[in-house]
């Protein structure tokens, strides 16, 4: 049981590449905080600057108040769990889950027990006394989450654990871990480049690019919420859509207008656009709340856009659509729908629509 | 067309043929040996001794105590593989893992040392030896074994498949670098520490220019120098210089025929990982 500070924690690498910009950040005891961002946007950096495996630049890193900054990950405290689980070959599963716990001089009765507690948990009893290479992927990932387990350590560290299990385990075994996790009460890191696993498993979620914390919020925040365009884009599969246009004052009140598209803009959400009336803006929308004739009440219609590509995904069907220059998905329910190259009528919930600016990508007017 | 029978047996043929040519001095070694004085040299020459003896089998353990040198090269080549197994793995895990200062610069060095010839660092090595007292002296031989640039990269190029995640976990589970090194780094590695240990133990038998250079007390002579020592006095004496080669490789011999196994495993691995 912990609490995990960062403060301002920097990663420059030697030659002065910037890989982490400095992050902030707060884990309560016992929460499971997600970093997800695209490759290369510093998460795993800040995840090894957390374990100690990295040298953290500036900033202080503190767990449970005590800086550990210089202390060797021997000392902190913490397991980690590889995305290439690196169970140790040469070691059955109970001497893999044996390691740590020797080097710590643990008495052996005491080993024993953890380690019958810890299989029984994880359902690997059967397993114990195979070696890494007897194990299916699935297996080897139970046995490398075990190991960490076992340790009963301060904080649990995740470094994209399931990318390398096909797409039924890799569901299988994020809903393990989320119970797991609840189940012992430990202080989580968890790093993936996938936001749906980051929108399942977070308790609070640290979206991640180019180096620099966008922002940190729970799950549905984001998704209602984001800060910026990146968020907007990055959380929620298919993405949201985005169109680029510009507001103006008709004679209606403030509209947003896009290729043959107009939509109105309410009057208090005008009044905090006023600075940008009369100039370009992007507006962002959720596949959800785009629909095809008949439209709801609160939709207004876009024009001229033709089907692209139909995605029938039994539960929903995915509408790809594009009028000059702008591209539109819509989630809907199975319906019959237009073929591709037809046109087809699409509306937006104007309520639900988002404004972000061309120039920043900040979130405006909300 | 050559069908794939005519094919096969024109390799075999071939292959024994290479085989005979390879073995028959080794055989023709081994039946001059039991010969009486004198015998090999008669003609036209015979390969099975007429009566077989083991006179100078016995001559060399009682009146020229080579029972001495085959101690000392025993001594030698095992403290050296000992020793340069260990040595030689840890330069070589250091530079492809670890990362340190001008890790960069050591490994160029190295590569510039591998194409040096090694008798050019005879005579400095001998001047070093001689500085530091240990001109014929068992340790005059080891030491200069001990490291060497053929072990490191050996080591080096296994070691660099080594996973880093590997590395870390057991870094996360506490291991300190030495616990790193002995429990995870060395068993992972072994296979190609047999091909270096095998390697190491035949070059160092073998060896025959250091050792006459360092050594100067024939009491503490290894085989290939008692032996050629041997030439000077017993010149005449074919069958005695027979009787020593076979003493001189025969526990080579043997060595390589246990552990072939994992030498040429050690010679392919990562050609076809």
């Amino acid at each position: 049981m912990a609490r995990l500070t960062l403060e301002g924690v920097r990663k420059v690498y030697e030659g002065g590449a910037v890989a982490v910009h400095g992050v902030d950040l707060e884990v309560a005891d016992g929460e499971l905080v997600v970093l997800v961002g695209p490759s290369g946007c510093g998460k795993s950096t800040t995840l090894r600057m957390i374990a100690g495996l990295e040298s953290i630049t500036a900033g202080r890193l503190l767990i449970d108040g005590v800086q550990v900054n210089d202390l060797p990950p021997a000392k902190r405290d913490i397991a980690m769990v590889f995305q290439t689980y690196a169970l140790y070959p040469h070691m059955t599963v109970r001497d893999n889950m044996r390691f740590a716990l020797r080097i710590r001089n643990m008495s052996a009765a005491d080993v024993d027990r953890r380690i019958t507690d810890t299989a029984q948990m994880l359902d690997i009893v059967p397993l114990l006394d195979r070696l890494p290479r007897q194990l299916s992927g699935g297996q080897r990932q139970r046995v490398a989450i075990g190991r960490a387990i076992v340790r009963q350590p301060k904080v649990f560290l995740f470094d994209e654990p399931l990318s390398n299990l096909d797409a039924k385990l890799r569901v299988a075994t994020r809903r393990e871990i989320s119970r797991l996790q609840r189940r012992l009460g430990v202080t989580s890191v968890y790093v993936t480049h996938d936001q749906t696993e980051a929108m399942t498993m977070g308790d609070r979620i640290v979206v991640m690019n180019a180096g620099k914390v966008q922002q940190i919020d729970t799950p549905i925040a984001l998704y209602e919420r984001p800060r910026n365009l990146f968020v907007a884009t990055f959380i929620g599969s298919p993405p949201m859509n985005v169109l680029r246009g510009t507001l103006e004052r008709a004679a209606s009140g403030v509209v947003f207008r896009a290729g043959k598209a107009t939509l109105p803009v309410d009057d208090d959400r005008a009044r905090k656009l006023a600075m940008y009336v009369g100039g370009p803006i992007v507006a962002g929308v959720r596949p959800e709340h785009v629909h095809v004739a008949p439209r709801p009440a609160t939709a207004r219609e876009v024009g001229g856009f033709v089907v692209d590509v139909v995605e029938p995904l039994g539960s929903e069907t995915l509408l790809h659509a594009r009028a000059e220059g702008q591209e539109l998905t819509a989630s809907l329910a199975p319906q019959p729908l237009p073929r591709p190259g037809e046109p087809v009528e699409l509306s937006i919930d104007v309520g639900h629509l988002l404004f972000f600016d061309q120039a920043t990508g900040e979130a405006v007017g909300a | 067309m050559m069908s794939s029978l005519s094919r096969r047996v024109l390799l075999y043929t071939a292959l024994i043929a290479g085989a005979l040519v390879a073995v028959f001095p080794l055989l023709w070694m081994l039946s001059a040996s039991f010969m009486a004085t004198g015998e090999a040299s008669t003609y036209p020459p015979h390969l099975i001794p007429r009566a077989p003896t083991i006179a100078h089998y016995r001559d060399l353990f009682t009146r020229l105590n080579l029972g001495r040198a085959l101690f000392n090269s025993a001594l030698i080549a095992l403290v050296v593989t000992a020793l340069s197994v260990l040595i030689n793995s840890m330069a070589g895990y250091a530079l492809a893992k670890l990362r340190f200062r001008h890790r960069a610069r050591v490994y160029r060095s190295l590569g510039i040392g591998l194409i040096l010839p090694a008798q050019v660092a005879m005579l400095p090595l001998f001047l070093l030896m001689k500085e530091l007292h240990l001109v014929n002296s068992y340790w005059g031989v080891i030491i200069p074994g001990l490291a060497s640039i053929f072990g490191i990269l050996l080591t080096y190029q296994y070691a660099l498949a080594i996973p880093d995640d590997l590395l870390d976990a057991a870094r996360v589970d506490g291991a300190s670098e030495l616990q790193l090194y002995r429990l995870v780094v060395l068993p992972v590695i072994a296979p190609i520490l047999a091909t270096l240990a095998i390697w190491t133990f035949l070059a160092t038998w073998n060896d025959f220019m250091w050792p006459l250079i360092i050594l100067s007390d024939d009491r503490k002579y290894t085989l290939p120098v008692a032996i050629a020592n041997l030439v000077g006095e017993h010149v005449q004496d074919a069958e005695l210089m027979m009787a020593g080669s076979v003493v001189t490789v025969l526990p080579v011999m043997l060595v390589f025929l246990f552990l072939q196994r994992y030498y040429i495993r050690g010679i392919t691995a990562g050609a076809v990982k």
